[in-house]
């Protein structure tokens, strides 16, 4: 007897383009051990014919190592924003829904725009300043290793945008900076030549939309694929930030 | 000015806890005082009322500081996109209910200003007192509305002390939080049974 | 006026060749097709190569050199070697300045771990996400002159190809905009292909979706030679999957992890037993191969399946967590099991191409204004890379790309500026070229199609290649390429096509894959990845060579020929890790 062979059902969330209608289609995949929703897609890619048979154009979105390191594929799955290459199906209720995750202008189907959390790193000051990359004959500082290890977590911030789709103080309307770039303050502040500007960056997020507008949901620290403790780090900067403006109201 | 925005978000916070949050503490003993009987309360209450200026410092110490936590906080609660349903944790529903009891809060207590305060005493001429209050809270609908007003409030400022002691750096660890957000669960408690006592006590 | 340099790809090798730009006073147009800071560099894992002597083992830099010659079975040129781990000290100095987390002794000092291939202590690393941690370092340093006005990106634009003036000099790119599709001609001073590796070609691999070595392949079609490009190392421990193979850092191995199959009832590890001197520590080629015997021609593999246990359950749990959380978390949430509990799964994937662009030790190709840096060219590992040499080889090149574009920019014989009329020109080309594609109405699906590829591909030009299968499998791929013609294109659209794009990807994959069949047919030998039971010795006498590979337009087909190199400072001798390597 033939065995009947299990299917995935996805409903997935569609769009042509930025200021399209969205819509949804039906798939189903052939279920395999491990398969995950980047490899459904991918299936989908090679045939794509809705769940009624309907030949589709297949789905567009953004994926590059599958390995949970580069934060290209970041959807919403299920209600919840994370990496469609780490997203199992054993561990996914069916129907799988996916969607874009509207926080960020939506380019097509599952592909959004991210640019904003780039432009943010650049309004953190989200670098060292180093004279060059030449040689200076000089070793870097020593660094404690617990700080370091500390920089290690917030340093693997893939900029996927997870904590910004679950956040509900970063939106279209909101001009919050959102978790990722504020901790990545924290990091390079954290670093002995990074702190020679830790001022600038307390500034950066002082500024209209910066850390204040934070109003602890703690959704971050939830939806963090990479498991960086973004409310502590938000709160250490808050402790910061306070005093560096009481600073510069009574010093200047 | 230098890191205005910062400012005024930092000074939202300080309001709602040092001039509301103080007066609302405040008022919530005075009403309790109705639970040693009326003359209690009505004493309390003539006491307050014979403050020196009093009108004075209802305006600048309570007036203007709700007006502008409360109006400042309903913009900036009118910009979040609350998604408590998809991200069903702990703190997003606090962080729900801070801003679902804000809008119950803000417009119980305009009413509540309203009726008592300016109708009641400053046109009416009525002596806010005990009968009054007897008089008011008799109907259900509005003892109703006492009450979900009064939880409000007090949930409001109570829940808003664990984003205190995070904005303001106190506590900055998940334990620490975790501790402040037990303890100010149990403040709400608290004072939110002490004040719906009282109310029962105005109806007895 | 300023020189305007166009690099494409933004991983290490294009972001380091962009820095040293900017800092020599030039601007940089930089195309990727993903905001670079998701470039696949930031997959490797293990570490960085540099000789800091920092654990008492008295390391040199001429041991890193020699390691690297001698892993590299001496096909590689020994005096660009030699520059880049002369340089690797420096590099990784440059790096800790810019704030890389690298993992740090008790004292506050950079940590060293061992990798394969070598005997002492020389791998820097950051967790286990060393590739991550160097890549944003560089993408930081970026920004920061992106902020100062000498970077502009062109993240999601894909390269399509070089543009060369009347004298055959490469002085623009068309690329083409993967939201609008807009297609649009660029000019530059000097142009410098980043572009990575082509793991795509064999479908299941390491790399990450966007290593299809399409640009390296277009160029090449435009006249670059390729170097070396049957040897294709395949890194002996990955998680076998059905989307990709994830690989599992050689770390396991250098941190203490051992290679095992159970033979007559009893754990047997073949490595520590075949190779005593290096034990599971064996160049990647030799435990591959090492693997494949043992699963393929032993039938010993877990279950009969194509298998074998990387066991790391011996090591105490915290010491794991420290060294090598981050890949550990990988196989957890990939596979399901922990690996700090039970012995972990892997059977070797496709992982690296040592082969590529052909360059000069400056980094130029045989196109004047054009060069190649990183894993898209063919410099510094051989017949088969060092672990933990990628990342240094990758940032190294660009050092070196960099200020000789700069250089070229300034003194090279240019020639004549593209006009408006050359660039329209190649701009209507290149759309008319895509608008095509769109207009397919054939019956293969494209990813189908890419599918039997990498099939193809990895079942007979990886572990172990036999001439005749070589032929029969170049055979396949011409038939595929032909396939190609009869591609149906689904979607229509002019905005955010992938399926359009991917067509035109596939057709060089195709290519490509014509030309690393063919290199491995000729090369009669056995030497560092390149394996043939035929021939299973290295035959310097006859291939101490480079291969060149020159595009056939008439044909399709490479022409092979091959060609000398700089192999003065050591003489080879035969590369045996059953013993310790001796001078």
């Amino acid at each position: 007897m033939a065995e009947i062979k299990k299917k995935v059902h996805f409903i997935i969330e569609r769009q042509d383009g930025p200021n399209s209608q969205p819509y949804t289609e039906e798939f189903e995949v052939d279920y395999r051990p491990a398969l995950n929703v980047v490899a459904s897609l991918m299936e989908i890619q090679k045939n794509p014919v809705t769940k009624d048979g309907k030949k589709t154009t297949a789905v567009v979105w953004e994926c590059n190592c599958l390995e949970k390191v580069c934060g290209a594929c970041m959807m919403v799955i299920n209600g919840k924003a994370q990496q469609a290459c780490a997203a199992l199906i054993d561990h996914l209720e069916q129907p799988i829904r996916l969607s874009p995750a509207r926080t960020f202008p939506v380019i097509r189907d599952l592909a959004i725009d991210r640019s904003v959390m780039f432009e943010s790193l650049k309004k953190i000051h989200g670098w060292v300043d180093v004279d060059g990359t030449w040689e200076v004959h000089n070793d870097a500082p020593r660094q404690n290793p617990k700080t370091a290890t500390i920089a290690y977590e917030i340093s693997r911030c893939m900029t996927c945008g997870c904590c910004m789709d679950a956040c509900p103080n970063v939106n279209q309307s909101s001009e919050f900076i959102g978790p990722a770039p504020i901790a990545q303050a924290h990091l390079f502040n954290l670093h002995p030549i990074g702190e020679y500007q830790k001022e600038e960056r307390l500034d950066a997020l002082m500024e209209k939309g910066g850390l204040a507008s934070c109003g602890n949901s703690q959704n971050c620290v939830q939806a963090c694929p990479k498991d960086i403790k973004l409310t502590e780090y938000i709160a250490k900067l808050n402790r910061d930030t306070n005093k560096q403006a009481l600073k510069s109201l009574f010093n200047k | 000015m230098k890191n205005f925005d910062f400012w005024i978000r930092r000074i939202h916070s300080l309001s709602g806890v040092i001039a509301l949050g103080a007066f609302l503490l405040e008022h919530i003993f005075t009403v309790s005082t109705v639970m040693g009987g009326p003359a209690n309360f009505d004493k309390s209450v003539a006491a307050l009322a014979a403050m020196p200026f009093l009108v004075p410092i209802e305006i600048i110490a309570i007036g203007m500081p709700i007006a502008f936590h409360g109006i400042l906080g309903v913009v900036y609660a009118l910009k979040a996109k609350n998604n408590p349903l998809r991200y069903g944790y702990w703190n997003n529903w606090m962080f729900y209910l801070q801003r679902i009891t804000a809008y119950i809060a803000f417009v119980f207590i305009i009413w509540h200003v309203w009726t008592l305060r300016i109708v009641g005493k400053a046109m009416g001429g009525h002596l806010i007192g005990y009968d009054f209050m007897h008089n008011v809270l008799s109907d259900p609908l509005t003892f109703g509305f006492y009450v979900i007003g009064l939880l409000s409030s007090v949930f409001h400022f109570t829940n808003g002390l664990f984003g205190f002691s995070i904005t303001w750096g106190i506590v900055t660890g998940p334990r620490g939080q975790r501790v402040v957000s037990i303890a100010t669960l149990a403040l709400f408690v608290l004072i939110s049974s002490v004040g719906l006592t009282a109310l029962t006590h105005f109806v007895k | 006026m300023k020189k305007k340099i166009i690099v494409v790809g933004g991983g290490l090798s294009g972001l380091m060749a962009t820095l040293k730009i900017c800092e020599a006073g030039g601007e940089v147009e930089l195309f990727s097709y993903c905001p670079v800071k998701r470039s696949h560099s930031l997959c490797a894992q293990g570490g960085m190569n540099a000789c800091m002597d920092t654990k008492g083992e008295n390391d040199s830099v001429h041991e890193h050199f020699d390691d690297t010659v001698y892993g590299g079975d001496f096909l590689a040129d020994q005096t660009a070697i030699k520059g880049m781990c002369e340089a690797a000290p420096k590099l990784i100095k440059m790096f800790d300045r810019m704030g890389v987390t690298f993992t740090r002794t008790p004292e506050g000092l950079l940590d060293l771990r061992n990798f394969g291939g070598q005997k002492n202590k020389r791998t820097l690393f950051s967790g286990s996400t060393t590739g991550q941690q160097l890549l944003y370092a560089l993408d930081e340093q970026v920004r920061a002159w992106e902020v100062k006005g000498a970077v502009k990106k062109y993240e999601f634009w894909e390269f399509i190809k070089i543009i060369k003036n009347k004298e055959s000099v490469c002085r623009g790119i068309v690329a083409q905009d993967m939201n609008s599709m807009e297609v649009r001609a660029f000019r530059a001073d000097t142009v410098i292909l980043a572009t990575g590796g082509p793991g795509m070609v064999f479908g299941r691999c390491t790399a990450s979706t966007i290593c299809n070595g399409s640009a390296v392949s277009a160029v090449y079609q435009q006249g670059a030679l390729i170097g070396n490009p049957e040897f294709i190392q395949i890194h002996p421990t990955a998680i076998p999957g059905s989307d990709k193979n994830r690989l599992m850092s050689e770390a396991c191995r250098g941190e203490g992890g051992r290679v095992w199959v159970y033979k007559d009832g009893k754990p047997w590890y073949f490595l520590e037993e075949m190779y005593p001197a290096y034990g599971n520590l064996v160049p990647r080629d030799v435990a591959s191969r090492a693997i494949y015997d043992v699963c393929v021609n032993q039938k010993l593999g877990i279950n009969g399946e194509n298998k074998v246990y990387l066991d790391l359950s011996h090591i105490p749990a915290d010491y794991l967590e420290r060294k090598l959380g981050g890949i550990l978390e990988i196989y957890t949430e990939f596979v399901g099991d922990d690996p700090r509990k039970v012995p972990m799964q892997i059977y070797p994937s496709v992982h690296y191409s040592m082969g590529g662009i052909w360059v000069d030790t400056k980094h130029n190709t045989n196109i004047p204004g054009l060069m190649a840096s990183g894993e898209c060219d063919y410099q510094y590992h051989g017949a088969n890379r060092l672990g933990a040499n990628s990342l240094l080889s990758a940032a190294y090149s660009g050092t070196v790309s960099g200020p000789e574009a700069m250089r070229w920019a300034k003194e090279g014989e240019k020639g004549s500026e593209l006009t408006d009329e050359e660039l329209a020109k190649a701009a209507k080309e290149c759309r008319e070229e895509y608008e095509a594609i769109l207009k397919m109405n054939g019956t293969e699906n494209a990813h189908e199609l890419h599918h039997e590829l990498g099939e193809v591909m990895n079942k007979y030009v990886t572990i172990e290649r036999v001439n005749k299968d070589l032929d029969y499998c170049f055979d396949e791929v011409k038939k595929i390429l032909k396939r190609w013609d009869n591609i149906g294109i689904v979607d229509k659209s002019n905005w955010a096509n992938q399926e359009g794009m991917f067509a035109r990807q596939l057709r060089n994959m195709i290519i490509y894959a014509l030309v690393v069949t063919r290199a491995a047919r000729m090369r009669d030998e056995s030497r560092g990845a390149h394996y043939k039971r035929e021939f299973p010795t290295r035959d310097d006498e006859r291939f101490m060579k480079i291969t060149v590979a020159e595009y056939d337009q008439a044909t399709e087909e490479p022409k092979i020929s091959y060609a000398d190199f700089d192999h003065s400072l050591v003489k080879p001798r035969p590369r045996n890790y059953a013993v310790a390597k001796k001078e």
